[in-house]
């Protein structure tokens, strides 16, 4: 429990030249493509073991959030297999499934039935959430009132009211105060300990220092390297700086 | 695909509730109001119709009520049918920003609509039935025919739906089509008219409208008490079945794409 492998799988996205193209597409006889693929992943393979806790780095557009959303089955790859096993729980954008009109509680069932939760079990595990997110009495006003802190706050507790066999988090952490930040990851940080295994998207050198055991870096759809994160960071900081000094040389 | 939908079911139910309590969260009333708006619709229709206007139906001079339940009969299933399909049509759309950022079957979606619509046809049905039994007009035995009917008029609105769903994802011409042809289809029908008026000509053409017999058969039912002609059901039955099968694997085979069109 807890394994994901990825197998050589890519995405890509049809481009039509115009509106018509695709009409035209789906009605021809002799069945000749009319888009053109555009690939923003290609032959990405790798196999995290149960309990290994892996950062996925690159820069925007590198393909880092459409390969979580591969492995959470939102979209599916254009090629390639993804075998997962076990429950996933993805933080990939916290709120999801939240509606201003209700209230936090009745939200609190509405996301955790999005993740697959039964209401039995969320009935359970609402003590726990409320205290988590700490928005006292505001559980019971709709959310629309709620500062963004707040939503963030119930959204995380919801997400992570039960353990995973895997986390996915993207990014979402880097909403919300000092405090709950550094609550979340203290959470997280638990889960990995207790054995769930992480894939963890970050720009914060630091965090995925800190948080992972092996790093991952994908560069405009592939993945140039993988391993320990000391050395992919300095891989990854290595070309950044020389994307500094290009650009200098030319400016 | 069905033991996801079940897993999911706490999911599919709380969203018939927003869908339901979504238009009244902000009124005093609540959902009062999704009982007020279609009483006030057939008391007027009785009002303006048994009260003032008096049309009479051929073979019906003697009931005052006839045109009403007659209306009734048609409308009030017509309705269901097009909040339905003109409902379920956008329903990717509408919960576009779900589907692109989370995972759980897509499926949920469409039946999402179709139980929301229920409801409605329920509290509709309902207020029907009881202003028949007020007015003595009751059908008796002959209503074990309509969950009958209404069965195949419901698996002809998914299925419509759903293909009209999928196909909106890809081009969304398909639902401001939808739109229309509703428009036309509802005039098409005999449903505020009988058919007896209309020219020999065009009649003949009724056939054609799949619709047609359904509409009939409800108002055999509920003006004629009689039981409704089973044969005339046979095509209608086979063509929502088909229908239904083919927006399936329509849906099914582009279920994929879809998140990528949104």
């Amino acid at each position: 429990m807890g394994q994901i492998v990825v197998t050589n799988i890519g995405k890509a996205y049809k481009r039509y030249r115009n509106r018509w193209s695709r009409l035209l597409e789906w009605f021809d006889p002799t069945g000749r493509p009319h888009h053109q693929a555009h690939w923003v992943l290609r032959g990405v393979s790798f196999t995290v073991a149960p309990g290994e806790a892996v950062g996925i780095i690159g820069n925007n557009g590198a393909g880092k959030s459409t390969l979580l959303k591969i492995i959470t089955g939102t979209t599916q790859p254009t090629e390639g297999t993804v075998t997962v096993n076990g429950r996933v729980a993805a933080l990939l954008e916290l709120g999801m499934g939240f509606h201003p009109d209700f209230t936090g509680r009745q939200n609190v069932f509405m996301a955790g039935q999005l993740l697959g939760h039964s209401a039995e079990t969320l009935e359970r595990c609402l003590p726990a959430i409320e205290a988590f997110a700490e928005i006292g009495d505001y559980i019971d006003q709709p959310v629309r009132t709620y500062s963004s802190g707040m939503q963030v706050r119930l959204a995380f507790s919801v997400a992570t009211a039960i353990r995973p066999e895997i986390l996915i988090v993207d990014e979402a952490l880097s909403v919300g105060d000092a405090y709950f930040q550094h609550k979340s990851f203290a959470r997280i940080r638990e889960f990995r300990d207790q054995g769930t295994t992480l894939l963890f998207v970050s720009h914060s050198a630091g965090a995925v220092k800190t948080l992972c055991n092996r790093a991952i870096l994908l560069d405009q759809g592939i993945m140039i390297r993988d391993g320990a994160p000391d050395e992919v960071l300095d891989y990854y900081n290595a070309i950044i700086a020389r994307q500094e000094a290009d650009q200098h040389t030319r400016g | 695909m069905f033991r996801s939908l079940w897993q999911y079911r706490g999911f599919i139910v709380a969203n018939v509730r927003r869908e339901f309590a979504q238009r009244y969260t902000h009124s005093l009333l609540g959902g009062l109001w999704a009982v007020l708006n279609p009483l006030t619709m057939i008391v007027v229709y009785t009002v303006i119709f048994a009260g003032i206007m008096r049309p009479r139906l051929p073979g019906q001079e003697e009931n005052i009520f006839a045109y009403s339940i007659y209306l009734c009969a048609g409308l009030l299933t017509w309705g269901a049918f097009a909040d339905m399909v003109g409902r379920m049509q956008g329903v990717f759309i509408q919960y576009g920003n779900l589907i692109k950022k989370s995972s759980f079957p897509r499926s949920c979606l469409p039946l999402i609509v179709a139980l929301a619509v229920l409801i409605d046809f329920a509290i509709v049905l309902a207020l029907y039935l009881g202003f028949l039994l007020v007015t003595c007009n009751f059908p008796g035995w002959v209503l074990l025919a309509l969950p009958a009917i209404f069965l195949i008029q419901l698996t002809f609105s998914l299925g419509l739906g759903l293909l009209t769903a999928t196909l909106n994802v890809f081009f969304r011409d398909v639902g401001q089509f939808v739109g229309v042809v509703l428009q036309f289809w509802f005039w098409l029908t005999p449903i505020i008219y009988s058919p007896s008026i209309l020219p020999e000509q065009i009649r003949s053409l009724l056939w054609l409208n799949p619709l047609y017999p359904l509409i009939t058969a409800y108002q055999e039912i509920f003006l004629n008490h009689t039981w409704p002609d089973w044969s005339s059901l046979l095509g209608i039955s086979a063509l929502a079945l088909a229908l239904l099968l083919f927006a399936g694997r329509l849906f099914l085979k582009l279920a994929g794409e879809i998140v990528d069109e949104l």
